[in-house]
C-alpha cells in the first residue's frame, strides 16, 4: 500500500511576542498586554479626535473633546511611562519596544495634546500621523504587506472611530448643537464611507492573513474576537446607516442611536487594540505531500527527513505540525515509531550510480586497490555503480569479484584489498558484519556506496578489532545542511537515525519550499566514522568532547573524518 | 498687539514641531548611532586550487581603511594569485588559527531538550549567529603595544570552502620568508599561508588527506632555513594496509586515526615533498605500544605530535602522544594507557626528503605512583623543545598525562638519554602550597626554550576540583617559566634526575636541576585552561623596523584545546609580559575591544566577517610583515 504523508506546518507567526518562563512571566505578559492594548486604544482615540476637525469641523462641544482628549493623551502617556520604567514590559509585549520609540511616542503624544488645546491643528495632525506610524512600524510583522494591512486599518479606523466620537461628544440636548451636530455628520459622510470601506476592507484582508483557517475562528480566542469585531462592525455600519437616515423628528430615537454607535465603536476601539496587541493562531497550511516512488516502500527515513526539512524551510518557529499518514505505519525491532528505509526508496540515487562508480574505482585505485569484491543486488542503483566500478577497474588491473548471489548467514572468504557493499541497507547490515567476523578481512577496509549512510554501518568501523569502514559522499557530512538536518531530527523523532535518504529529504522539503532544486553534487569526497580523541577523560572533563551533530548518535564522540580531496563525478 | 498674538498663535505650532523634531532625532539618532558602530570592512580573496582541482581560498576582512586590491579568480589554468598588498605600518600582529564554534558542537540528541545553541551567548543575545557552521579563519591581532589599535582583531582570514577544520597548530615560531603552515586536525588538510604582507593573507597552498595518504590527522609543524616546513601527521595511514612512503619504505598501518603516523615535509606551496614513516622497520615492543587493531608484526608507538628540529645539528626531535582513534573517554578505567605513548623519536635531517629515525626511546616512568595507570610520568609525550644556541645540544619532552618534563643533553648522541627533571607539581605549589594532587594528567602542552636556553616556557591545562572524583583537589591553570641554565650549562652530564618521590614536590635535588622562575596562573572560570602559546621573538629597533632577538620579553597563550567541546575554556588569548628573572605577569593594556578587560576574547557576537560567534583560538604566531621587519 502506497504511503503518502501529507504534512502541515505553521509559518512563523505575525505577531510573535517572546514568550518567557516562569510564573512572573505571565505576570508581566498580562500587565504588558493591558498597557499595550490602552496605548493602541487611546492613541486611536487621540489621534482620531484630531484628525476629525479636519473632516467634520471644528468641535461641536470642545469641552468635552479636550477632556476626551487630555484622558486619552494621559493614558497613553502612562502606558509609555510603563514601559520606560519597567523594560520587562517592554521586551516581552511590545515586541520589542525600545525605550527610543516609548520616548518618542510621548513627544507625539503630548504635542498632540498641546496642539489639540491651542487649536493648531495642521501641525497637531501631523503629529497625530506620526504617532500611528510609531505604532504601526513597532510592531512585528511579516513583510511589507502585513505592514501596508495593518497601516490602513488602523489609519482609517482611527478616522472613523474618531469621527464617531467627534460627533458623539458635540451631542446634546440643546437643539442648536444637535443641528451644528447634524452639519458636521454631512460633512463628515463621504470621509466616515471611505473610512469604513478601507477600514472593513483591510480588516478582510488582515482576518486572511492572521486567520486564513475559517476554523480557528471558531476555535481560538483570538478568531472570536476577530468574528466579535466584525460583528461589531456591521452593527456599527447599521446603527451609522439608522442615525443618517433618521429625521428631525426622530431626534430621541436619534440620541440613543448614536449613544449606541458611539459605544459600539468604543469597543471596536477596545477589541481591535486587543487583537493588536494578542497573538493570531499559527495557522495550519499544507505545505507538501509525500509520496515515495514505490508504492511498497515502508520507507520512513526519507519521510522524517523531509519532515524535518520542512521544519527548517518554517524557520523552526514555535510551529505546530501534523503527520497526517494515509497508511499504516509498521513498528522496528527496536520499539521505534519509524522503520528504516528499504533499498527500493533509494533506487535511483542522484547522480547516477554509474558516475558513482566510476568515482570510487579511482579512489580506491589510488589508495591501492587492486583486488576488490563487490555486493550488489538486482536495484537499478546498485546494477549501474557495480557495472561502472567493474568495467573501470578492469580496465585498470584490478581483480575484481561481483557477489549477486551472496546471502546473509554465509560468511565472507573474499579477504583482498576492499570489500564494496553496493546493496540495502539491510542488506549491507549483513555483509558487513560476515565481513567483520572474518578472518580474512579486506586489507584497506569497506566502502559503502553512498547510499548507505547510516549508523549500524558506521559503528562497526569504530571497533577496536574492527574494519575501517569508509563511504564517499556528495554532500559534507560537518556542513551547515547536515548538522541542522540532524538537529531538526531529533525533534521530529528522538529515536530516529540520520541517514543519506533521509538527507536528501530533508533538502527537497528545503528546496521545495524555496522553489527551486537540490542543486545536483558534483563530486564525492571519501569519509570514515573515526572516534579520534585528543584528551584522556580525566583532563578531558569539561573539555567535554560532545560530538558533532552526529551521524553516529550511539557513538557521540564519532566524527566523519575525510580521507579525500574532491573526486570529480564524470557529468551526465 | 497683533504681532505678539500672531507670535502667540505660532507657539504652539513651533512647540509642536520641536516635538516633532526631537521624536524624530530620537528614533532616527538612536539607529544612526548604531550604524556608526558598524566598521567597515574591506574583503579580498585569494585562491589556490587544491590537488582535486577545487578551488580553496582565504577570504581576508581588514578592518578600518586598509586597502585591499581585489583578486581575480584565477583561470582554469592559474595556481595562486598574487597577493595583496597592504603596508604593515610598522606593526607586529599576532596571528591565531582559530576555529568555528557552531551546534556541530552539541549532541543532535541533545537539541531537542535545550536550546539549540552551544555557545551561551546565543540564548541570551539572538544578534549572534552559532548554529552554522562558519568558516575557520586566521584572526590577526594588533600586538604593537604603542598602536592605538593594541589588542584589537583588525583581520580575520577565512577559509574555505572546507568547513569544521578544527584549526589545530600552526609552527612554533615565525621567521622572515617563511610561510604559515596550519592544520585541521579533522580535515586532515594543512593550509599555507603568506603573511609577509599582514595584516593581509592570502593562500599559498593546500594541502589534502589525498596529498598525505601516508597519515592523518596533522599537528604541529616545523619550519627550515630554506622556509619548507616538516609536519607531524599523528595518525596512521587514511587507509588500513601496507603503504609505501617517498622513501621506498613501507609500513603497515592500521588506518585512519590509528598508527603509525608519519612525518611530511612540504615546500612553501604546500606540496609534499615527501612522507616519511615515524615508525621503526622492525617493530617496537607490542606491550609498550599497543595498536588497536593490531598491527601484525610492526608494533609501533609512532604517533607523533610535537616537532622541533635543529637544522644546525641536522636533528630534529618529534614527541608521540597517542593513537587517537583509541583514546577512550574513561577517566576511572583508561582502556589501555599505553596508548598514550612514552616515546621520543630523534631524526637525521641532513637529507631534508628523507629524514631518518635515528632512535627512539621510551622515556622513563618517574617515581609516582599513580592509582591511575593512564597518569604515570611517561605517558602522553605530547611537545619537545629544542635548545637553540650552537654550543647546546640538548632537548626537552613534556607528557601531557604525566605531568612531567623531560631532558636529552645531546641529541646527536647515537643512544640520547632522557630523564625527568622536573615535575608540575613543584609549579604547581607556588600558586597553591597545598596542593596535595601532583601533575599527574594536568594536561601539559605547550613547552618551548627561550633563544638563549635560559628559561623553558609550559603551559598547563590544570583542572578544576573535583574532576578525577569528589577529593580531586585539582591541578592550577597556569604557564610557567624554569630556569634552565644550570642544566644547559651541565652539558652533555648533567646530573638532575628527578627519580626519587621527595623531589615531586620539591623540585629536582641535584644542583643544575632546573628551578622555578615564575608561575602565571591564567583566570579562567570554566573547566578549560591554556593549551599553547608563543613566544615574542621580534623586536622593535629605533629605526623603526624589526628584527628577531633572543631577549624574550613577551609570551602569548591561549585557551582551548580540541573541537565538539561544548562550553569549556575561555577561548581567551592572553599576552604575557616576561620580566627580569623570567617573571611573568598578564598585560593588562592587551585588551578586549568588546569588554576592556585583559585578553582578547573569542567568544564574541561579531567579527570582521560577520556575527558567527564563538570562535576557538588553539594556537597563535607573532609576525612582523616583511615590509617592516629587517
Amino acid at each position: 500500500m502506497a504511503t503518502s504523508t501529507v504534512v502541515t506546518a505553521a509559518p512563523a507567526s505575525a505577531h510573535s511576542h517572546a514568550v518567557l518562563a516562569g510564573p512572573e512571566a505571565g505576570l508581566v505578559v498580562v500587565y504588558g498586554q493591558l498597557a499595550a492594548a490602552v496605548l493602541v486604544a487611546s492613541t486611536v482615540v487621540l489621534v482620531g479626535l484630531v484628525f476629525a476637525p479636519l473632516v467634520a469641523g471644528p468641535p461641536v462641544g470642545p469641552g468635552r473633546t479636550r477632556a476626551v482628549v487630555a484622558a486619552a493623551g494621559i493614558a497613553a502617556a502612562a502606558a509609555d511611562v510603563a514601559t520606560l520604567v519597567w523594560p520587562a514590559l517592554a521586551r516581552n509585549t511590545f515586541g520589542g519596544w525600545p525605550a527610543r520609540v516609548a520616548l518618542a511616542h510621548l513627544l507625539l503624544a503630548s504635542a498632540v495634546v498641546v496642539g489639540m488645546r491651542q487649536a493648531s491643528l495642521a501641525a497637531t495632525a501631523v503629529a497625530g500621523a506620526l504617532l500611528l506610524v510609531v505604532l504601526v512600524l513597532s510592531e512585528d510583522h511579516d513583510g511589507s504587506l502585513h505592514i501596508l494591512v495593518a497601516g490602513a486599518h488602523l489609519f482609517a479606523a482611527t478616522v472613523w472611530a474618531g469621527g464617531v466620537l467627534h460627533l458623539a461628544l458635540g451631542w446634546s440636548r440643546a437643539s442648536g448643537q444637535r443641528a451644528a451636530v447634524r452639519q458636521a455628520a454631512r460633512r463628515f459622510g463621504p470621509t466616515a464611507a471611505v473610512a469604513a470601506v478601507l477600514t472593513v476592507s483591510s480588516a478582510v484582508a488582515a482576518t486572511h492573513l492572521h486567520v486564513p483557517r475559517a476554523a480557528d475562528l471558531i476555535g481560538t480566542g483570538y478568531g472570536q474576537l476577530v468574528v466579535l469585531e466584525i460583528l461589531v462592525a456591521a452593527v456599527v455600519l447599521a446603527v451609522a446607516a439608522a442615525v443618517r437616515r433618521g429625521g428631525e423628528h426622530h431626534e430621541g430615537r436619534r440620541a440613543s442611536l448614536v449613544k449606541v454607535e458611539t459605544a459600539l465603536v468604543s469597543l471596536a476601539v477596545g477589541v481591535g487594540a486587543a487583537l493588536s496587541v494578542l497573538t493570531p493562531p499559527a495557522p495550519l497550511v499544507q505545505l507538501a505531500e509525500y509520496r515515495p516512488p514505490v508504492a511498497s516502500a515502508a520507507c520512513t527515513s526519507r519521510h522524517l527527513g523531509h519532515l524535518a526539512g520542512l521544519l527548517a524551510a518554517n524557520d523552526d518557529s514555535p510551529a505546530r505540525y501534523r503527520l497526517e499518514a494515509l497508511s499504516q505505519r509498521g513498528a522496528t525491532a527496536g520499539g521505534s515509531t519509524w522503520s528504516t528505509c528499504s533499498m527500493a526508496e533509494e533506487s535511483t540515487p542522484d547522480p547516477g550510480a554509474a558516475a558513482l562508480g566510476s568515482a570510487y574505482a579511482s579512489f580506491l585505485d589510488s589508495v591501492g586497490v587492486h583486488q576488490a569484491t563487490i555486493f550488489s543486488d538486482g536495484s537499478p542503483g546498485s546494477q549501474e555503480l557495480t557495472t561502472a566500478l567493474v568495467g573501470r577497474a578492469r580496465s585498470v588491473g584490478w581483480a575484481v569479484t561481483v557477489a549477486p548471489d551472496w546471502e546473509p548467514g554465509q560468511p565472507y572468504i573474499g579477504g583482498g584489498d576492499a570489500v564494496v557493499i553496493a546493496t540495502s541497507t539491510e542488506r549491507a547490515a549483513s555483509v558487513l558484519a560476515a565481513v567483520v567476523a572474518s578472518p580474512s578481512r579486506p586489507t584497506r577496509g569497506v566502502f559503502l556506496a553512498p547510499w548507505l549512510l547510516s549508523p549500524e554501518l558506521l559503528t562497526p568501523g569504530l571497533s577496536t578489532n574492527g574494519v575501517q569502514v569508509s563511504i564517499g559522499l556528495g554532500f559534507d557530512p560537518n556542513s551547515n545542511a547536515a548538522a541542522s538536518y540532524i538537529d531538526l531530527l531529533a525533534r521530529v523523532d528522538d529515536d530516529a537515525r540520520p541517514t543519506a535518504a533521509g538527507l536528501e529529504g530533508y533538502l527537497e522539503a528545503l528546496a521545495a519550499a524555496e522553489r527551486r532544486k537540490v542543486p545536483r553534487p558534483t563530486g564525492l569526497r571519501f569519509y570514515t566514522a573515526s572516534e579520534a580523541n585528543f584528551l584522556p577523560a580525566s583532563v578531558s572533563e569539561g573539555h567535554q568532547d560532545n560530538s558533532a551533530a552526529t551521524w553516529i548518535p550511539q557513538r557521540p564522540n564519532a566524527n566523519l573524518l575525510p580521507e579525500s580531496g574532491v573526486i570529480a563525478l564524470p557529468g551526465p | 498687539m497683533r504681532t505678539l498674538r500672531r507670535v502667540r498663535s505660532l507657539r504652539p505650532s513651533l512647540l509642536i514641531a520641536l516635538a516633532v523634531a526631537l521624536a524624530g532625532a530620537i528614533l532616527v539618532g538612536a539607529g544612526a548611532g548604531s550604524a556608526q558602530a558598524a566598521t567597515k570592512v574591506q574583503v579580498s580573496r585569494s585562491f589556490v586550487k587544491g590537488s582535486d582541482g577545487q578551488l580553496y581560498w582565504v577570504t581576508n576582512h581588514l578592518v578600518g581603511g586598509v586597502k585591499a586590491p581585489k583578486v581575480k579568480a584565477p583561470s582554469r589554468s592559474a595556481a595562486a594569485t598574487a597577493a595583496p598588498t597592504a603596508a604593515g605600518g610598522g606593526k607586529e600582529y599576532l596571528v591565531v588559527w582559530a576555529g568555528d564554534q557552531n551546534a556541530a558542537d552539541t549532541k543532535g540528541s541533545d537539541i531537542k531538550d535545550a536550546p539549540l545553541a552551544v555557545n551561551p551567548v546565543k540564548t541570551t543575545n539572538e544578534d549572534a549567529v552559532t548554529d552554522p557552521p562558519a568558516p575557520d579563519f586566521l584572526a590577526v591581532i594588533d600586538a604593537t603595544p604603542s598602536s592605538s589599535t593594541y589588542g584589537k582583531v583588525v583581520n580575520t582570514a577565512t577559509v574555505g570552502p572546507l568547513v569544521e577544520n578544527e584549526p589545530h597548530h600552526m609552527q612554533y615560531l615565525y621567521h622572515k620568508g617563511d610561510k604559515i603552515f596550519a592544520g585541521g586536525l579533522f580535515s586532515s588538510a594543512t593550509y599555507v599561508f603568506d603573511v609577509s604582507k599582514l595584516p593581509t593573507v592570502s593562500l599559498s597552498g593546500v594541502s589534502l588527506p589525498t596529498d598525505t595518504r601516508g597519515g592523518s590527522i596533522p599537528d604541529a609543524f616545523w619550519t627550515l632555513p630554506d622556509h619548507t616546513a616538516y609536519a607531524t601527521y599523528m595518525g596512521g595511514p587514511v587507509v588500513p594496509g601496507p603503504y609505501t612512503y617517498s622513501d621506498g619504505e613501507t609500513r603497515i598501518g592500521n588506518g585512519y586515526g590509528g598508527s603509525p603516523g608519519e612525518l611530511v615535509h612540504f615546500d612553501t606551496t604546500g606540496k609534499v615533498l615527501s612522507e616519511t614513516p615515524a615508525a621503526n622497520a622492525t617493530t617496537e615492543d607490542p606491550a609498550t605500544c599497543p595498536n588497536y587493531p593490531p598491527i601484525p608484526g610492526q608494533a609501533t608507538c609512532a604517533n607523533p605530535h610535537g616537532i622541533q628540529a635543529r637544522p644546525d645539528l641536522q636533528r630534529m626531535v618529534t614527541s608521540d602522544y597517542a593513537e587517537p582513534r583509541n583514546i577512550v573517554l574513561d577517566p576511572v578505567k583508561p582502556w589501555d594507557p599505553s596508548t598514550f605513548r612514552p616515546t621520543v623519536r630523534i631524526w637525521d635531517i641532513s637529507k631534508e626528503n628523507a629524514p631518518k629515525v635515528v632512535s627512539d626511546t621510551v622515556l622513563p616512568d618517574g617515581p609516582r605512583v599513580e592509582q591511575n595507570p593512564g597518569h604515570e610520568e611517561e605517558r602522553g609525550i605530547m611537545e619537545a623543545s629544542v635548545t637553540n644556541r650552537p654550543q647546546d645540544k640538548g632537548a626537552f619532552a613534556e607528557s601531557m598525562c604525566g605531568g612531567v618534563i623531560y631532558y636529552s643533553p645531546d641529541i646527536t648522541a647515537a643512544k640520547p638519554v632522557w630523564r625527568e627533571v622536573f615535575d608540575d607539581t613543584a609549579a604547581s605549589k607556588v600558586l597553591n602550597p597545598d596542593i596535595t594532587e601532583g601533575g599527574g594528567c594536568d594536561g601539559g602542552g605547550w613547552v618551548q626554550t627561550d633563544p638563549t636556553d635560559h628559561y623553558l616556557y609550559h603551559a598547563v591545562i590544570g583542572r578544576n576540583p573535583g574532576s578525577l572524583d569528589s577529593s580531586d583537589p585539582g591541578v592550577p591553570k597556569m604557564v610557567y617559566a624554569l630556569d634552565i641554565s644550570k642544566l644547559i650549562a651541565a652539558g652533555e652530564s648533567p646530573a638532575c634526575n628527578v627519580n626519587t618521590i621527595d623531589q615531586v614536590y620539591d623540585g629536582g635535588s641535584a644542583p643544575d636541576c632546573p628551578t622555578v622562575a615564575s608561575v602565571q596562573s591564567l583566570p579562567d572560570g570554566t573547566s578549560g585552561g591554556p593549551h599553547w602559546g608563543t613566544e615574542d621573538n621580534f623586536v622593535k629597533g629605533p629605526d623603526g623596523l624589526y628584527s628577531e632577538t633572543g631577549n624574550i620579553t613577551r609570551l602569548a597563550a591561549s585557551n582551548y584545546f580540541v573541537a565538539r567541546t561544548g562550553v569549556d575554556g575561555n577561548h581567551k588569548l592572553c599576552m604575557l609580559n616576561v620580566g627580569p628573572g623570567g617573571k611573568l605577569s598578564i598585560d593588562r593594556n592587551f585588551r578586549d575591544e568588546n569588554e576592556g578587560t585583559p585578553c582578547v576574547d573569542f567568544n564574541r557576537n561579531s567579527w570582521p566577517q560577520g556575527k558567527n560567534g564563538n570562535a576557538k583560538p588553539h594556537s597563535e604566531l607573532f609576525v612582523v610583515p616583511d615590509a617592516s621587519l629587517k
